[in-house]
């Protein structure tokens, strides 16, 4: 599965390199050169590194996935370390909404609070991650920074 | 290192960086982001896409040369650019937290249980220092040299010396899970490039990097303008920001030794606690050079990626030195192509460089039949049933 999926990533890398370079010739005057230039390499390389496993004489050139560490293909063969994949990933795009909703110096300890909560920890250690992150993030943020804790949507329908 | 190559360099550099103009910045760029590709995956495409990823992400914002926007998509948010830490923070850090909650083990999943003393650990760190002087001595040369070129900074440096220590290892494979020969090379590098940064920075006024430049606003700040002046009324000056940084280099360590059982206590904590308070450190780290939110999505955006990449075997190291090293390639093309015209490929040291390039890529050819030559000639007795 993962070599299906190694040659789908090579195929959007293939189609952003020929969007990214069809973009660039539209560029004016020297500002096309370079991503040109870019574009038009990483395009010879995706069709190279698509090709090469088939190819003797590219062979040398490493077209083809080779994993070292068995531990990488977990996420694919275990079921709990994709629910675990899942809930990280989930969590990361949950992010801005709730940066979004709570403003970014309040979302980061709702961030860690759920996370761990989620997961079922205890009472003692949510607290003491939440509490940390908190102290940072106030710290780092609203005093540093200078940067308004009450930024987000939430605080606006109060205000 | 790099103390020790400030004090033999003053006296040439001016030779020494008279050499290197645009035309081999241009080409020590390309190859120290082509290099960091390949030097850190088995296979030269991906190590050579992964290169350019990075060099294709750091055209997008406004044209260096004209100031033309590309690749905005209408989004002032991106004039400048995607924020370098928000880059770097992703690739990285949320990167490897993915990866290690996902794999549901601590980070240092067969140390957990073990004692950790203090006094044996830096006992066993000295010991393997000095198992590796070989490598300490590489990493030294390559972080004064990238550190003594305006504009390749440190993280060039530790990649570089990464890559080297990676070539030359017996077991490379051991590199990205905790081989100390990597460790060794990048801190060597990172702690003698700032020696080398000091002789342009100094001697020229152009500093090595950003920190450099901080460093140049302070020596006007307190009436000491860098320059021949400096070098030839106040040498003595220059020795002693030497010597300080040796002493800071000493300092350093010890403040790190004591540090080092509390930091190595992190790596044994259970992922699931681990990675929501690194994620959140990463997140707020991500805005502080911008100070926008913009810089939080930049970092999920460039974490999912990172993962997904570094699971196919690309290289993050790859993608980050293109990211940083695309606007330095595109200045000093443009002012080369100005200065010399496309004649500039053909300037001694450029092609020397440019070679280098040429040698890198067509290396795993010539590693290959090498190969198939040796397992030629080892082959018939094992047929013939003299293995043991």
């Amino acid at each position: 599965m993962i070599k299906r999926l190694d040659h789908l990533t090579t195929l959007i890398i293939l189609v952003i390199a020929a969007i990214y370079t069809v973009n660039a010739l539209q560029f004016p005057g020297s500002a096309k050169v370079v991503p040109a230039i870019f574009g038009g390499l990483a395009l010879v390389l995706a069709v190279i590194q698509l090709v090469a496993p088939r190819i003797a004489a590219l062979k040398a050139l490493g077209g083809e996935l080779v994993i070292d560490d068995e531990r990488d293909l977990d996420v694919f063969r275990d079921p709990l370390a994709q629910r675990r994949l899942l809930l990280i990933s989930a969590s990361l795009i949950a992010i801005p909404l709730l940066i979004a909703i709570f403003g970014l110096p309040i979302a980061l300890p709702v961030y860690v609070a759920g996370l761990l909560l989620i997961q079922r920890q205890r009472f003692s250690v949510v607290m003491a991650c939440t509490a940390l992150i908190s102290a940072m993030s106030y710290g780092l943020l609203v005093q540093l920074l200078a940067w308004p804790w009450d930024d987000g949507a939430l605080w606006w329908l109060f205000a | 290192m790099g103390v020790l190559a400030l004090t033999l360099l003053i006296p040439f550099v001016r030779v020494i960086l008279m050499a290197v103009g645009s035309a081999e910045m241009f080409a020590l760029s390309l190859l120290g982001v082509l290099a960091i590709g390949v030097l850190t995956t088995e296979s030269v495409t991906r190590g050579l896409l992964s290169g350019l990823i990075g060099l294709m992400l750091s055209t997008i914002g406004s044209d260096p040369i004209t100031g033309t926007l590309r690749y905005t998509a209408g989004s002032i948010y991106l004039y400048d650019g995607l924020s370098i830490t928000g880059v770097t923070l992703g690739l990285f850090a949320i990167a490897e937290m993915i990866r290690v909650f996902a794999g549901g083990k601590p980070i240092a999943a067969a140390a957990v249980g073990q004692d950790t003393n203090i006094m044996s650990g830096i006992r066993e760190g000295m010991r393997d220092c000095a198992k590796n002087l070989r490598t300490i001595l590489n990493g030294g040369i390559i972080g004064s040299v990238v550190g003594f070129l305006p504009g390749m900074g440190g993280t060039v440096a530790m990649f570089l010396s990464y890559g080297h220590a990676k070539q030359r290892s017996k077991h490379p494979e051991r590199f990205g899970k905790g081989a100390v020969e990597g460790i060794i090379a990048a801190e060597a590098a990172n702690n003698a490039k700032e020696g080398g940064g000091l002789v342009p920075t100094l001697a020229f006024g152009i500093p090595g990097g950003s920190t450099m430049a901080v460093f140049i606003g302070v020596l006007y700040i307190i009436g000491l303008p860098p320059g021949p002046e400096l070098m030839n009324e106040n040498l003595h000056m220059v020795y002693y920001m030497g010597w300080s940084l040796a002493l800071a280099g000493i300092l350093g360590s010890i403040i790190g030794l004591g540090l080092a059982p509390q930091v190595a206590r992190l790596a044994k904590m259970p992922s699931e606690i681990l990675a929501p308070l690194l994620i959140a450190f990463s997140i707020a780290g991500a805005v502080v050079d911008t100070r926008i939110v913009f810089g939080v999505y930049v970092a999920i955006a460039a974490g999912f990626l990172g993962y997904w990449l570094q699971l196919l075997k690309y290289s993050c190291a790859g993608i980050t030195l293109g990211y940083l090293l695309g606007p330095v390639v595109e200045r000093k093309m443009f002012i080369s192509i100005n200065a010399y015209g496309l004649d500039f490929f053909t300037r001694p040291l450029t092609l020397a460089i440019l070679a280098m390039i040429v040698f890198l890529v067509a290396r795993p050819y010539f590693q290959r039949r090498r190969k198939r030559r040796n397992a030629g000639a080892v082959e018939p007795p094992s047929q013939q049933g003299d293995a043991p």
